[in-house]
């Protein structure tokens, strides 16, 4: 079966934003129509994606403020066509597009989607927690690219999901995020902190009921009363959550859906990647390929280390030192040698534009090989 | 006091900066340097899969301070300095401030019951402020001369800091206490103040110079010198040799891979440079820069090289010669 979603995980700061643009061109130039998810690219990488217009908008929160209201709809998140250079395409049909994951937007048209009425969605929209909702409860960022990832699959136009997830300490938030949004909608505590207000005689335990006491003392009353009203607004959207979580569960399970550790060759990003190879497998999720970024070029010769004063000898010998090193920690991930593991070499300048992008992508060609 | 001595300015030192710009290892650098001089250093760490222990070959650190390292000689005042370790979990601080205040009950469903969702939506940031009260206490209980505090990674940084400030706005009660008592030790320049660490590539040094104003703005805090780590040792003499190899032409695989290997250094160290010229532009702190090392563990000797660095004043360097192994 062929591929139709890739997600790159990986630590923060191994340049998994533009690995995955990479290999989302790279999947376009062999005919492909894809669709990239980014999350905060860097400007010159969103320069050469097309989206750097979106992300330096000053005037971002007004526009959210206007799209809140239902105005003019998602900034980042509606994907737009980026032109491929035909050079590299095989058959002509490959198509390239990529959006930014706008979190807020994408949380906004949830709440929508699932509200009984307009004005059930205003009621949690306009109340005073959801922005904290949006921002600090953990893992909401990651539900939301998981929202997006199952709203661009279903999308006819596209063939090819490539998600860049948010850089994490928790990368695994995007398999447990859903889950755990479905039950924090429908948490007892909450059920017990609203029976009172509804005046419908619950059976509620007193444990339960004392639990919420404290949560008022340790928090305060107002605050209480505000998580409260909030909760309320919430009501009997939980079922739609919990499908919502059910179907993207499924879908990041699924045959076609393969994992791409993204990492770079520095000892505890290494040990993070490994860690987060061996939770992913915990949960039944196989991490196809690893894809390893900025590994020194092999310079073909390297002289003796002798002690020579010649600067370039000095510098090709203190390089080769370093890929070795570099080497031996990348040995680590490759277990058995069972997972393919495919080495970018460092590159001296950043990404700035579409054409050094699509150079680099003709490194990522061979993934797809393993992909599928 | 040199600028590499700024640990001495005060008695607790948060470090922060994005996943992958190695905290930690700074963290451990300046620990080992104001241990040589004498400190008696703890190195709280405070979430994610523990790493502190490992240049110093320990490998888990626990909530009780851990011996890490020990000055091999006392200073000419006879203080031997140390570094100890420890952690500090938000859920731990937030039980064991649940406990002080009579709220056992909750503590003890703050792990398992899903509590803490509630109290997060309740009173966002609050494992942030208990996490820094905890801090606070250990300062003022004098646990060591000097406390570095591994800061939350990615963009947390700053909401990490920004939480005692909102909870005392919309607090009550105990949390609004703990706020107060945070918000006076970040107020205090001789009791706490913030290292921003990036690495010599541009987006970390614009996110750097993003988070240095936004805590100028939001968070009354003192901000050391930003620490630039990672920065490629340069090699005396290297673009002079690579010019002066530029006009023979020879297909020799020896003469390609000298050239290659020359090209791709100074290439890096231009983009290095351009970055590190940006952060001097637009962010008027003293920086410090630290070394590649060759290696990829760092071990404890590697850390006294780094110390070595992070001390020495920078009109040292300025022959480019600093970090070269040789």
């Amino acid at each position: 079966m062929t591929t139709d979603i890739v997600v790159c995980v990986g630590p923060g700061g191994v340049g998994k934003t533009t690995m995955a643009a990479a290999l989302a061109v790279s999947a376009a130039r062999s005919g492909r129509r894809v669709v990239l998810i980014t999350v905060d690219p860097a400007r010159r990488l969103a320069d050469a994606l097309g989206l750097a217009s979106e992300a330096s908008d000053p005037d971002s929160a007004d526009r959210a403020d206007e799209r809140r209201l239902g105005g003019s709809g998602a900034l980042g998140n509606e994907p737009r066509r980026l032109p491929l250079d035909d050079t590299g395409t095989e058959t002509g049909t490959g198509e390239l597009w990529a959006s930014m994951l706008d979190v807020r937007a994408t949380f906004d048209g949830l709440i929508r989607e699932h509200a009984t009425d307009d004005a059930q969605a205003r009621r949690v929209l306009d109340n005073r927690l959801y922005d904290d909702l949006t921002t600090s409860l953990s893992g909401t960022h990651e539900y939301m690219a998981a929202e997006r990832l199952r709203a661009l699959h279903v999308d006819d136009r596209f063939d090819l999901v490539v998600v860049d997830t948010p850089p994490s300490r928790h990368a695994l938030d995007l398999l447990d995020a859903p889950g755990r949004l479905a039950r924090f909608v429908d948490h007892r505590l909450y059920r017990s902190l609203l029976a009172p207000r509804k005046g419908v005689m619950r059976v509620v335990s007193a444990a339960t009921q004392a639990l919420a006491r404290a949560i008022g003392q340790l928090v305060g009353t107002t605050m209480l009363t505000d998580v409260t009203e909030f909760f309320a607004a919430f009501e009997g959207m939980d079922q739609g959550f919990r499908d919502r979580a059910a179907e993207i569960d499924a879908l990041l399970a699924g045959p076609t859906t393969r994992y791409v550790a993204v990492t770079a060759p520095a000892a505890q990003t290494v040990d993070e990647t490994g860690w987060l190879v061996a939770e992913l497998a915990g949960r039944g999720r196989r991490v196809d390929l690893v894809v390893a970024n900025r590994v020194l070029p092999d310079f073909g010769w390297r002289p003796e280390p002798a002690r020579t004063p010649d600067p370039l000898d000095v510098n090709l010998a203190d390089l080769a030192t370093r890929r070795d090193a570099q080497l031996g920690e990348l040995g680590a991930l490759a277990g058995d040698g069972s997972r393919p593991l495919i080495q970018v070499e460092e590159r001296a300048e950043p990404v700035t534009d579409a054409d050094t992008l699509a150079a680099l992508s003709t490194q990522l060609d061979e993934a797809w090989n393993r992909l599928g | 006091m040199a600028i590499g001595e700024f640990y001495n300015a005060s008695r607790v030192l948060i470090v922060a900066g994005k996943g992958g710009v190695g905290k930690t290892t700074v963290g451990a650098t300046v620990a080992v340097a104001a241990a040589r001089a004498g400190a008696s250093v703890l190195c709280v760490e405070l979430e994610g899969h523990s790493v502190l222990g490992r240049p110093f070959g320990v490998d888990t650190i626990d909530y009780t301070p851990t011996p890490l390292w020990r000055a091999p000689a006392p200073t000419t005042d006879g203080r031997r300095g140390s570094v100890r370790g420890r952690r500090l979990t938000p859920d731990e601080a937030l039980v064991e401030h649940l406990q002080t205040h009579g709220l056992d009950l909750l503590a003890g469903r703050v792990m398992t019951g899903g509590a803490i969702d509630v109290v997060s939506s309740a009173a966002p940031g609050i494992r942030d402020l208990v996490t820094l009260g905890k801090i606070a206490q250990l300062e003022r209980n004098a646990q060591a001369d000097l406390l570095i505090v591994d800061a939350p990674a990615a963009g947390h940084a700053l909401s990490f800091l920004q939480a005692p400030a909102g909870l005392l706005e919309t607090g009550e009660g105990p949390i609004r206490d703990q706020a107060e008592r945070v918000l006076e030790m970040f107020g205090d320049p001789d009791r706490c103040q913030v290292a921003l660490v990036t690495l010599p590539e541009e987006t970390p040094v614009r996110e750097t110079i993003e988070t240095a104003f936004s805590l100028e703005d939001l968070v009354d805090i003192k901000l050391a010198p930003v620490i630039v780590n990672g920065v490629v040792p340069e090699i005396p003499g290297l673009a002079a040799a690579r010019a002066a190899d530029d006009g023979a032409r020879d297909a020799d695989p020896r003469t390609i891979a000298r050239r290659r290997a020359a090209d791709h250094r100074l290439a890096v160290h231009r983009r290095e440079r351009a970055a590190i010229e940006e952060l001097a532009r637009e962010l008027p702190l003293p920086r410090i820069e630290l070394p590649l090392l060759p290696t990829t563990r760092l071990g404890p000797d590697d850390l006294g090289r780094l110390a070595d660095a992070l001390t020495r004043p920078p009109t040292d360097r300025l022959d480019g010669g600093q970090g070269t192994e040789r």
